[in-house]
């Protein structure tokens, strides 16, 4: 069992979430042979202590296996869902979580979100680490296309970052926007 | 979940156990963990326990599991069993099931067997020890290193009352469709491949095995089968048809299922037959030691297992 947990929205292999965190601990030069990787599907499993990756990883951390947890859930768009959605209110309830789980003393939290406007997921994130030109073309094809829905925005965030943003895809690990999420991941070791 | 069914455990005393506890087990359990982490002396622990409803019953399954180790043919005097019970000297354990205590207390020239069955203590001098095998048809252990003959046939018998050798055959030629049949013949657990009879030693382990577990699952009606090193001679490809007859014939008999692996195969089998059949009383157990060297037990339900599984995270 490995010491170290990173819960992450998606599953494991192949989600995006899953592939970005594990080349920034190889860019970091971190072990991820250390890290057991909790694909959590959908952001509201998060809020569900019931959970089967909460009763699995509760276990382990009960028996002393897992020594440090980093929890990483999209912000998303407030307007969507009051309670979970939105920078604070996902920050807030991931601590609920982790309170009611008694894992606080271990656990960090990072919300995924573009950090200029804390609101957004992964793909957000991304876009916001390439330069404010080619960002502007995407947003505006983005806002003419209407593309308004969070699953097809993802995926047409995806498919459009990987061509536009090129050189600078398919991350962009030495920009500042990756500061923070890089200390997280450096805490755990 | 059955009533009989064992489902915690607390060893305070035996063999390389102390102050261990276990719980969460199913129908159909299988247990993991690295060598020497003491799998087998959990499952003869969990063996005496359900076995042991008296004190004869408590000697035989004590015997027995020193015994078993040591001459496969479990046919053994009474002196050989008596020091079968001075060599494990102490074993002490609480289940949902039965809670037992048995020593060995030596002092000033006696020597004195000391037993508690759910609260009925008895003291017995081991110049008066009376050794008398008991049989419990329901509950059985099959070991690692191969069935005997005798133990085989015990168990084939179950098999021929129930009428089921048809099922039972059907089972083998699916294992290896060159043997036509199974029987006994004489004192001798025979196949039948190109129309002619030939001793089951002349076939692999791994045929006996398999035939040994199926027997057992029959004859374990309403019991217990504890499988030591379930994989032991048995093909990785014949893996998912095995956990099949297990997981399907267990249910049918109401038998309780605890087996050890060390395989990776076996354990990816056991959770993929069990997702196929959307099975959920099964549980995995791993046994490790930590830093005191105490050993622990780690159980995962079905969902467990399988979420643990699905994102690549090492189990065993």
């Amino acid at each position: 069992m490995k010491p170290i947990a990173i819960l992450h929205e998606g599953n494991n292999d192949p989600s995006h979430d899953n592939k970005l965190l594990k080349q920034l601990l190889i860019h970091l030069k971190l072990d991820v042979d250390l890290v057991d990787f909790y694909g959590m599907s959908k952001k509201s499993n998060f809020f569900n202590p019931d959970f089967v990756a909460y009763r699995t990883l509760k276990q382990r951390v009960e028996d002393g296996q897992v020594k440090k947890i980093l929890f990483i859930a999209d912000s998303d768009y407030k307007e969507n869902d009051h309670e979970h959605n939105g920078f604070e209110n996902t920050h807030t309830q991931l601590e609920i979580i982790i309170k009611k789980l008694e894992i606080e003393d271990i656990s960090s939290i990072y919300v995924m979100c573009d950090p200029d406007t804390k609101t957004g997921y992964l793909e957000s994130f991304l876009l916001s680490t390439i330069p404010e030109d080619k960002r502007h073309c995407i947003k505006c094809f983005l806002e003419c296309s209407g593309f308004k829905a969070k699953d097809g925005d993802k995926s047409v965030y995806k498919r459009i970052y990987q061509s536009v943003a090129h050189p600078f895809s398919p991350y962009q690990f030495e920009h500042p926007h990756f500061d923070e999420l890089k200390q997280k991941l450096r805490n755990l070791f | 979940m059955d009533n009989h069914f064992l489902t915690e455990i607390e060893i305070e005393k035996f063999k390389c156990f102390s102050n261990f506890k276990a719980e969460g087990f199913k129908r159909v359990n299988l247990i993991g963990g690295k060598n020497n982490v003491g799998k087998t002396a959990f499952m003869e622990a969990c063996y005496v326990n359900v076995f042991s409803t008296n004190i004869e019953s408590m000697i035989t399954s004590i015997a027995s599991i020193k015994g078993r180790r040591e001459k496969a043919n479990l046919v053994y005097e009474d002196m050989e069993a008596q020091s079968f019970l001075d060599s494990i000297r102490h074993y002490e354990v609480v289940s949902n099931v039965k809670a037992q205590k048995f020593s060995v207390l030596e002092g000033n020239g006696k020597k004195e067997y000391q037993f508690d069955i759910d609260g009925k203590f008895a003291s017995i001098n081991a110049k008066e020890i009376n050794i008398s095998i008991v049989q419990a048809g329901n509950i059985d252990l099959i070991d690692s290193f191969g069935r005997s003959d005798i133990k085989l046939i015990q168990t084939f018998q179950t098999i021929q009352k129930l009428d089921k050798e048809n099922e039972l055959n059907s089972f083998i030629s699916e294992f290896d469709n060159s043997i036509e049949s199974f029987k006994v013949i004489g004192d001798k657990p025979q196949c039948k491949v190109n129309g002619e009879y030939r001793d089951i030693t002349e076939f692999g382990d791994g045929l006996k095995h398999y035939i040994s577990i199926i027997c057992g699952l029959y004859a374990c009606e309403n019991g217990y089968l504890f499988i030591d090193e379930i994989g032991n001679g048995i093909h990785y490809t014949q893996h998912d048809r095995l956990w099949e007859l297990i997981l399907t014939l267990s249910k049918k008999t109401n038998c309780q299922v605890f087996a050890i692996t060390h395989s990776k195969e076996m354990l990816e089998s056991f959770a993929r037959v069990a997702k196929k059949l959307d099975e959920q009383d099964i549980s995995y157990t791993t046994l490790v030691k930590n830093k005191q060297q105490e050993i622990k037990a780690i159980t995962q339900d079905c969902e467990m297992l399988l979420y643990s599984m699905s994102q690549e995270h090492e189990v065993r």
